[in-house]
C-alpha cells in the first residue's frame, strides 16, 4: 500500500527511491499508463534501526514477530492506514527508517491497545508505535503544520510552563497553528461548549509551576559521577 | 537442553539422590574454600526415589542452624527443587546466588583457619615467654 | 473512607461534568476525596509520543505527591490518567532505567516515590470497597426502564486489566442494574472511540464514532454510559459532524456517576447533565420486556591427604572435542595437557568424537597397550553416553565401574560464555574426577529379571496399536482405559485426513481385535491408582468403576436401553461433546469396546446424586430379563497387578476455548469446537451428518479459524502440528455436507506428510478460501445490510495487503492439543517427568522419544506431544519395540549402587525407617542393621543419614565424594 499523498509531505531524506522517481516522473508525462517503478535497496535501508528500536525496554519482543496479522485484523484505525500495523512492524526490523517515519500509520494509531492485548507473541505494538512517534518528531519527518505533531509539542510547551493542561486553549492553539479555517467551521462545537459551561479560557496553573521544568530538565542532564 | 547461560562459578558434583547428601559434604566444600553450596532435589513428590529429597530437607534445617551458630551466612548454603525441565530455573537460582554471594564476599574458610592457627601459635609463644620469664624471676630471687 | 483524589486537567476542564457528579455521588456513599494538593498533568497519551521518560516522571510526581500525603490509596476516575499513572507504577518496578531516572527527577525538586501507592479506579471502589447492596440500599429513584449500553472504552481495560475482565468488562453494567436500569447487549463496549483523532484526522475519527452511536441506537439504548472524558467529549460535543455526515443516529451519552445521582435523587443541576451537548432527558416508561444480556463472565562430602602418586593406579584421560559443541568454549588440548600432569595420570588425549566407533576402539586399544586399570572421559552428560562408555570399557577388559565420566558441555561448554572461565571450569572438573576415580572399585553387575506381562494405560489408537502388537507377540497385556470404551479422540473423528478414510471403519476392527484377544485382559473404566516397584517387577493397582452392569453378562444388545424409564433421552451425551442426547443407561457409541452398556448414577433414577435408593421400576432389569446382566449393587473394586513393563499412551485433551472468549464460543450459539464438527459431520452423530446449527439454521457461509490455543505466547506457545490439516478436511466435510461458502484463516499451513501438500492442492481446487490472517475477535455488530443476523470476522489478509470484513453463519475453532488436566498426577504415578509444556517428557528428543527417565516405563501418542494418527501409530510400535527388547532379554542390568552396613554399626535404629523400598531390617542376633540388596535402589538416603558414617554405597563412597570435593576446589588451597 502506498501513500497516496507521498509526494505532498514534507521529508527529509532522500533516498534512492526518491531519485528514481523523479527520473520516471519525467518520463511518465510521454506514456498514458502512469506506472511506477518501486523496487528496495540494501541502500535505503538505515542498517541497525530495527535494534535500536527494539533495545528500547518493552520492545524487545518484536524480534519474534511471526507477521500473522492480528494487530491489523483487531486495529480499528486500520483500514485508514497506508501500511498496515503488521506491515510497520515487518518494515521496522527490515530497518525501513524512511518509509516507516513517513508513514500516516504511525499518526492514525489512537493507541487503544487492541492490538497489543491480542498479539500472540506478546509484542507491544502500541508502545513501538509511540517509540516511532517520538522518533518521527525529533528527526522532524512529518508535514508542516500536520496537527498531531504539533499538538504534542504545543501540549509539552504548555504543561512545561503551568503544570496543567487548560484544554480549550490546547485547542485553540491548535488550530490556529495548523488550520484556522477548520477552527471557524467547527464554530457549532464553539457554541455548544459555551452554552453548556464547558468552555474556559481561564488557565490552569499549579502552585510549584517552576518544579515542573526543574524534574524534566533533570532527566535530560544526569548528574555526574558520585564523589 | 536449552544452553541457558549462567555464571561460570560454579563447579558440580553429581549424585543420584539429594538424599545421598551427607552433612559433612557440604562443610568439607566450606572448608575447602567454597563460598557456597547449592543443593538441587526433585520437587517434593517427585523424587525419584521417593523421598530422599524429604530426608534432605531435614538435614538442611539442621544444618542452617548450626552453621548460623558458626557464624556462616545462611545465603551460603542453599536447597533448590529443580526438576529436568528447568533450564531456566537453574540459570536464576545460580545467577542469583551469585550475585548474593559477591555482595556477602569470599568466606575463603582455609585462609581464616591458617589466621586462626597462627594466631594460636602466637599466644602459645607468648604464654611459653611468660612462664620462661616468670621461671627466671622465681631463681633469680633463691 | 478517605482518598487521595486525582482529576486530571480534564475533569477540570471539559470533562467537568464527570467530577460535578462523582464528588456528591462519593459523598453520598460516605467516601471522602480529598483533591491531591498541587497536582500536575499526567501527560496523557500526548506527552507520550514525544519523550517517556519525562512523560513519566510527570505522573510520577503525581504518585510521590500521593504517597506523601499518607492517604495510602490515590482514586483517578479519568481513563487516560488512570492508565498513565499504572503505567509509570509498572515502569518504575520493571525498568531499573526508568526507575533511576524518575528518582533523579523527583529528586531534583526534593520528592521520592517508593512505588507502593495503589492507583484505583472508581468502579473498582465502588464495586469492591463499598459494595453493590451498599450502593443498592441508597438508590430511592430506581433507572426502571431506562436502556443504556455501557461503553469502557480502551484505557481502563488495555493493556492492564486490573479490576474488571478484558475483553468483556462487566463492572460497570453490574452497577447500573443495581441501579435498576436494563443493560442492553453493546459488543463495542471496549471499541476505541478514536481518541485524539476526531480533532485531528476528523475523516477516521467521526466514523469511528458515528459507529459507536449506530451500534447503541440498533440495540435499542436510550442512552450511553461512559468513563472517560475523552470519550464522552467525542460521543457528545461532535454531534453536529456525526448528524451531518450520517444523519440521525446520535444517543445522549452522559458519565456512569451522573446515573448514580439520578438513582439516589440528587438534584439534577448537580450532575453537570446541562453540560452535555446532546441533552439527556429522561422519564420511566414501561418496558415491554426488560431481558439482561449479561457478558458471560469466562471461566488459568576427614581432611584427605593429597592423593600420593600410587605406582598401581593408572588413569587413561580422554576429553571429547564433540565436534565444536565442546571445543567451541573449552580449550580442550589445554585440559588434556593439564590433566596428563596430574598424580595417577599415565596418559591424557583430546579426541574430536569419543563416543564414536574409532573413539572407542582407542579406549579399548589403550586399556591394553598402556595397561590402565581406571578410564575417565570428559564430555557430555553421562545421561548419554555412561553405558556407551562402560561398554567400551568392559570390551576392553576392565571392569566398567571403573570407569568414570564428566560432563563439561551441558554444564560447561553450553552454558558459559567466557572461554577463559569455561577452560579454567573444565581443568577443575576432570581434576576432580581423576582423584575420585582413583578411588573407584571393581563391582559386579546387578541382574534384575523382567516380568513378561505388560501394563499399556489409554486405549486410544496408541494403546490399541502397542496391546496388539505385544499380544502377537505372545505376551500378556493389560489394556486399562479410563472411559467406558476403548477407541480414544479417534473415534469421534468422521474422516481421516487426507485419504477421507472413515475413521470408525479403519479403528473399529482394531478394537475388536482388542476385544477378542486371548492375550489382552481389557479392563474399561478402570484408571490406575498406584504404581510400586521398579523395571522388571512394577506391582500396579488398578481401580475398576462400578458401570452397575456386569460386564461378562451383558451381551450388548441394548433392549435395556429402549426399555428405560425416560422414554427421551434427555442428558448430554458425552461422545457427541453434549451436541446429542442420551438416557442414564446408555452405550457411549455403537461400535463401543467393549460392547456393554452403562448406567450413570448421577441421573439414574434409581439413585438419587450417585447414592442408590432402589426407588425405580427398574424396567431395564426387565428387558434383560434371563442374562440378568445389571447389578445395581455393583461396587468399584481394586485389583493388583504384577507387570515388568509400561507403556503410557493417555493422549491429549483439546484446548479448552473457553479461555479465548474473544471468539465467541458459548456467547454465539454457532461458534463449534473442531471436535463439535466431527460429531455433525457424521452420519452416526446428532445431526446424522446434517449441517444444521444449534439455532436449526443451515449455514451458508462458514469460517474456520486456525491456531485456537496454539502458537500463542498467551495460551499455549506450541503448534500442535495437525490444526491445519484437519482444519483442511473439515473444510472438505462442511462443503460437501453443506454446499456453504468455507474460509480458512491460517498464520502458515503446516502440511508436512505424506500426501499432505496434495491435499492443501485439492481444497484449493475445491474452491475454499484459505486466507492468510490471524482472527482476533468474532463478533456481530454489523456496519453493512448484508452482515445483519450473522457472525463478522475481521482481518487483515495480509496477502493481499487489505483489511475485510466477511460475514459468516457458522464458526469453527481448530482447537490445539493439550497434555490432560491430571498429567502432573499422571506422571508422579508412573515417576516420569513432565517437560516445560506439560507433556510427558522424553527421554532424548532425537533419539529416545519413546523411553523416559525411568527404566520401564515408555510413552507413547499425543501425551508425549501433539502428534497425527501415523506418527502415533509409529511410537506406539516403538514403545512395544522397547518392551519386547527388555522382555525378550529377560533381564535388566542394573547399576550396583546398591549400599551396605559397615562393620561399626551401633544399632541406633536411625536408618530403618528412612528407606522407602523397606530394604533395611535390624537384625536381632547381630544387634546391627542389615540391608537386603535385592530391594536396595542404591538412594543413598540412608548413607547421608547414618550418624556414625556406618552405611557404606559401592560407586558413590563417602571418600570417592570428598576426593570429588577437594579435587574441585584445590586451587583454592
Amino acid at each position: 500500500m502506498k501513500p497516496s499523498s507521498a509526494a505532498s509531505l514534507d521529508t527529509v531524506g532522500q533516498t534512492a527511491q526518491d531519485r528514481s522517481d523523479a527520473r520516471d516522473a519525467r518520463d511518465h508525462r510521454r506514456s498514458p499508463l502512469r506506472i511506477e517503478r518501486t523496487i528496495k535497496y540494501e541502500s535505503d535501508r538505515r542498517v541497525g534501526f530495527g535494534r535500536e528500536v527494539m533495545s528500547v525496554p518493552g520492545c524487545e519482543q518484536l524480534e519474534n514477530c511471526i507477521q500473522c496479522g492480528t494487530c491489523s485484523g483487531v486495529c480499528p484505525l486500520s483500514i485508514y492506514m497506508d501500511h498496515s500495523p503488521r506491515q510497520v512492524m515487518a518494515l521496522t526490523r527490515a530497518d525501513f527508517r524512511d518509509e516507516v517515519l513517513r508513514s500516516h500509520t504511525i499518526w492514525l494509531c489512537a493507541s487503544c491497545y487492541s492490538c497489543t492485548v491480542e498479539c500472540p507473541q506478546q509484542i507491544r505494538i502500541t508502545d513501538i508505535m509511540y517509540e516511532l512517534k517520538q522518533r518521527a518528531i525529533s528527526a522532524g519527518i512529518y508535514p508542516r503544520r500536520f496537527p498531531i505533531p504539533v499538538l504534542a509539542h504545543e501540549f509539552t510547551r504548555m504543561v512545561r510552563k503551568h503544570g496543567r493542561i487548560t484544554e480549550l486553549v490546547l485547542v485553540i492553539r491548535l488550530f490556529l497553528k495548523t488550520d484556522w479555517l477548520a477552527a471557524l467551521g467547527n464554530w457549532r462545537l464553539g457554541l455548544d461548549l459555551m452554552r453548556t459551561g464547558r468552555f474556559s479560557l481561564l488557565t490552569e496553573r499549579i502552585k510549584h509551576h517552576g518544579d515542573i521544568a526543574k524534574m524534566l530538565d533533570a532527566v535530560d542532564h544526569p548528574p555526574g559521577p558520585a564523589p | 537442553m536449552s544452553r541457558l547461560k549462567y555464571a561460570p562459578n560454579v563447579r558440580v558434583i553429581r549424585l543420584m539422590c539429594s538424599g545421598r547428601v551427607d552433612p559433612q559434604f557440604i562443610l568439607e566444600a566450606l572448608r575447602r574454600g567454597a563460598d557456597g553450596v547449592l543443593i538441587g532435589g526433585c520437587h517434593p513428590g517427585d523424587c525419584h526415589y521417593v523421598e530422599g529429597n524429604y530426608k534432605m530437607l531435614r538435614r538442611y534445617r539442621l544444618l542452617q542452624r548450626m552453621l548460623g551458630d558458626l557464624g556462616i551466612a545462611a545465603p551460603r548454603v542453599r536447597l533448590e527443587w529443580i526438576s529436568a525441565a528447568e533450564g531456566e530455573r537453574v540459570k536464576s537460582v545460580i545467577n542469583e546466588m551469585t550475585r548474593q554471594l559477591q555482595a556477602l564476599g569470599p568466606l575463603d574458610l582455609p585462609g581464616k583457619f591458617t589466621d586462626w592457627d597462627q594466631e594460636v601459635i602466637a599466644l602459645a609463644r607468648e604464654a611459653q615467654a611468660k612462664v620462661a620469664a616468670e621461671t627466671e624471676a622465681e631463681v633469680a630471687h633463691v | 473512607m478517605k482518598l487521595s483524589y486525582f482529576p486530571g486537567c480534564s475533569l477540570k476542564g471539559l470533562g467537568r461534568a464527570y467530577e460535578e457528579s462523582l464528588l456528591p455521588v462519593m459523598r453520598h456513599l460516605g467516601v471522602e476525596l480529598v483533591e491531591l494538593d498541587d497536582w500536575n498533568c499526567c501527560g496523557a497519551t500526548a506527552y507520550m509520543a514525544v519523550d517517556e521518560a519525562k512523560a513519566c516522571v510527570l505522573a510520577a510526581r503525581n504518585l510521590a505527591l500521593a504517597e506523601q500525603s499518607g492517604r495510602g490509596q490515590l482514586m483517578a476516575p479519568c481513563a487516560a490518567c488512570y492508565l498513565v499513572l499504572n503505567k509509570t507504577k509498572h515502569y518504575f518496578h520493571d525498568y531499573p532505567a526508568m526507575k533511576a531516572t524518575i528518582d533523579r527527577a523527583l529528586a531534583a525538586v526534593g520528592l521520592s516515590y517508593a512505588g507502593d501507592t495503589a492507583v484505583r479506579h472508581p468502579l473498582d471502589i465502588l464495586l469492591n470497597d463499598i459494595g453493590i447492596e451498599a450502593i443498592r440500599q441508597k438508590v430511592t429513584q430506581p433507572l426502571k426502564g431506562l436502556k443504556v449500553a455501557t461503553y469502557y472504552g480502551c484505557q481502563i481495560v488495555r493493556p492492564y486489566a486490573t479490576f474488571d475482565d478484558q475483553y468483556n468488562p462487566t463492572s460497570m453494567d453490574r452497577l447500573l442494574e443495581a441501579l435498576g436500569a436494563t443493560i442492553v447487549r453493546y459488543p463495542l463496549k471496549t471499541k476505541c472511540c478514536g481518541g485524539s483523532l476526531t480533532g485531528t484526522v476528523p475523516a477516521a475519527g467521526i466514523r469511528m464514532v458515528y459507529i459507536l452511536h449506530n451500534e447503541a441506537r440498533k440495540r435499542g439504548a436510550d442512552c450511553i454510559a461512559t468513563v472517560c472524558p475523552l470519550c464522552q467529549f467525542n460521543l457528545d460535543a461532535y454531534h453536529a459532524q456525526v448528524r451531518s455526515e450520517y444523519g440521525e443516529v446520535v444517543v445522549p451519552t452522559v458519565y456512569f456517576s451522573q446515573l448514580m445521582g439520578l438513582a439516589f435523587g440528587l438534584p439534577e443541576k448537580q450532575l453537570g447533565l446541562q453540560r452535555a451537548a446532546v441533552p439527556f432527558r429522561w422519564r420511566p416508561a414501561p418496558p415491554p420486556h426488560a431481558h439482561l444480556t449479561l457478558g458471560r463472565n469466562p471461566v488459568p562430602a576427614p581432611t584427605l591427604p593429597m592423593v600420593q602418586l600410587n605406582p598401581e593406579i593408572r588413569i587413561g584421560f580422554y576429553v571429547c572435542h564433540c565436534g565444536h559443541n565442546i571445543a567451541s568454549m573449552v580449550d580442550c588440548p589445554e585440559v588434556a595437557g593439564y590433566v596428563g600432569r596430574l598424580p595417577g595420570v599415565v596418559l591424557s588425549r583430546d579426541y574430536k568424537y569419543m563416543c564414536s566407533d574409532p573413539g572407542q576402539e582407542l579406549i579399548q586399544k589403550d586399556i591394553a597397550e598402556f595397561q590402565l586399570n581406571r578410564v575417565v572421559v570428559a564430555s557430555c552428560s553421562p545421561l548419554l553416553h555412561e553405558h556407551t562408555f562402560r561398554a567400551a570399557v568392559a570390551a576392553g577388559g576392565l571392569n566398567p565401574y571403573l570407569f568414570h565420566m564428566v560432563n563439561i558441555r551441558e554444564h560447561d561448554s553450553w552454558v558459559h560464555t567466557d572461554r577463559q572461565e569455561a577452560t579454567a571450569k573444565a581443568k577443575a572438573l576432570a581434576r576432580a574426577a581423576i582423584r575420585r576415580a582413583t578411588l573407584a572399585r571393581a563391582l559386579p553387575e546387578r541382574q534384575v529379571p523382567i516380568n513378561p506381562a505388560v501394563l499399556v494405560v489409554g486405549g486410544g489408537i496408541a494403546g490399541i496399536h502397542a496391546a496388539l502388537t505385544l499380544a502377537q507377540a505372545g505376551k500378556h497385556v493389560w489394556l486399562v482405559e479410563r472411559e467406558p470404551s476403548i477407541g480414544g479422540h479417534m473415534a469421534r473423528f468422521d474422516k481421516t485426513f487426507p485419504t477421507l478414510d472413515c475413521a470408525a471403519c479403519i479403528l473399529t476392527p482394531k478394537m475388536s481385535a482388542v476385544g477378542s484377544h486371548p492375550n489382552i485382559t481389557l479392563w474399561s473404566y478402570s484408571d490406575v491408582v498406584q504404581v510400586d516397584g521398579f523395571v522388571g517387577n512394577f506391582t500396579v493397582k488398578v481401580r475398576r468403576r462400578p458401570r452397575y452392569v456386569n460386564e461378562d453378562l451383558c451381551t450388548g444388545c441394548q433392549e435395556c436401553i429402549g426399555n428405560c424409564i425416560y422414554k427421551e433421552a434427555k442428558f448430554p451425551d458425552e461422545f457427541n461433546e453434549g451436541l446429542g442426547k442420551r438416557k442414564p443407561i446408555h452405550i457411549p457409541f455403537p461400535q463401543a469396546t467393549p460392547q456393554v452398556v452403562l448406567i450413570d448414577p448421577q441421573v439414574c433414577l434409581n439413585f438419587k446424586r450417585g447414592v442408590l435408593t432402589d426407588r425405580c421400576k427398574k424396567t431395564c432389569v426387565e428387558a434383560c430379563g434371563d442374562r440378568k446382566a445389571i447389578d445395581f449393587t455393583q461396587k468399584e473394586e481394586v485389583k493388583e497387578i504384577q507387570v515388568g513393563t509400561i507403556i503410557v499412551a493417555t493422549g491429549f485433551k483439546p484446548f479448552d476455548v473457553r479461555r479465548v472468549p474473544q471468539y465467541g464460543y458459548g456467547t454465539y450459539p454457532n461458534v463449534y469446537t473442531a471436535l463439535e464438527v466431527e460429531r455433525l459431520v457424521n452420519a452416526s452423530g446428532p445431526t446424522a451428518g446434517e449441517v444444521i446449527l444449534r439455532d436449526g439454521r443451515r449455514p451458508s457461509a462458514i469460517a474456520i479459524i486456525h491456531c485456537v490455543g496454539s502458537r500463542d505466547k498467551k495460551t499455549n506457545r506450541w503448534c500442535s502440528r495437525v490444526c491445519c490439516m484437519y482444519s483442511m478436511k473439515l473444510a472438505h466435510l462442511l462443503k460437501e455436507h453443506s454446499g456453504a461458502e468455507l474460509y480458512n484463516f491460517y498464520i502458515d499451513i503446516r502440511a508436512p506428510g505424506k500426501g499432505y501438500e496434495e491435499f492443501y492442492d485439492k481444497l484449493n481446487e475445491e474452491g475454499v478460501h484459505f486466507i492468510r490472517g490471524r482472527v482476533g475477535e468474532v463478533t456481530d455488530w454489523a456496519m453493512i445490510p448484508e452482515e445483519e443476523g450473522k457472525l463478522v470476522i475481521r482481518v487483515e489478509d495480509t496477502l493481499a495487503g487489505v483489511v475485510r470484513r466477511i460475514p459468516v453463519d457458522m464458526v469453527v475453532l481448530a482447537t490445539g492439543l493439550e497434555p490432560h488436566a491430571d498429567a502432573q498426577d499422571v506422571r508422579r504415578l508412573f515417576n516420569m517427568s513432565c517437560g516445560t509444556e506439560g507433556f510427558f517428557l522424553e527421554r532424548h528428543p532425537k533419539l529416545a522419544p519413546v523411553n523416559t527417565f525411568t527404566d520401564g516405563v515408555f510413552i507413547a501418542g499425543c501425551c508425549q506431544g501433539p502428534r497425527d494418527i501415523p506418527d502415533t501409530v509409529a511410537q506406539a510400535g516403538a514403545a512395544a519395540a522397547e518392551a519386547l527388547a527388555l522382555i525378550d532379554r529377560g533381564f535388566i542390568m542394573q547399576e550396583p549402587n546398591t549400599a551396605y552396613i559397615l562393620d561399626d554399626c551401633s544399632g541406633c535404629k536411625s536408618c530403618i525407617p528412612l528407606c522407602p523400598y523397606t530394604a533395611i531390617a535390624f537384625d536381632e542376633a547381630t544387634g546391627k542393621a542389615v540391608i537386603n540388596e535385592a530391594l536396595c535402589k542404591g538412594c543413598g538416603t540412608c548413607v547421608g543419614s547414618c550418624p556414625s558414617g556406618s552405611i557404606g554405597q559401592h560407586l558413590f563412597e563417602d571418600d570417592e565424594v570428598f576426593s570429588e570435593i577437594a579435587g574441585l576446589l584445590a586451587a583454592y588451597l
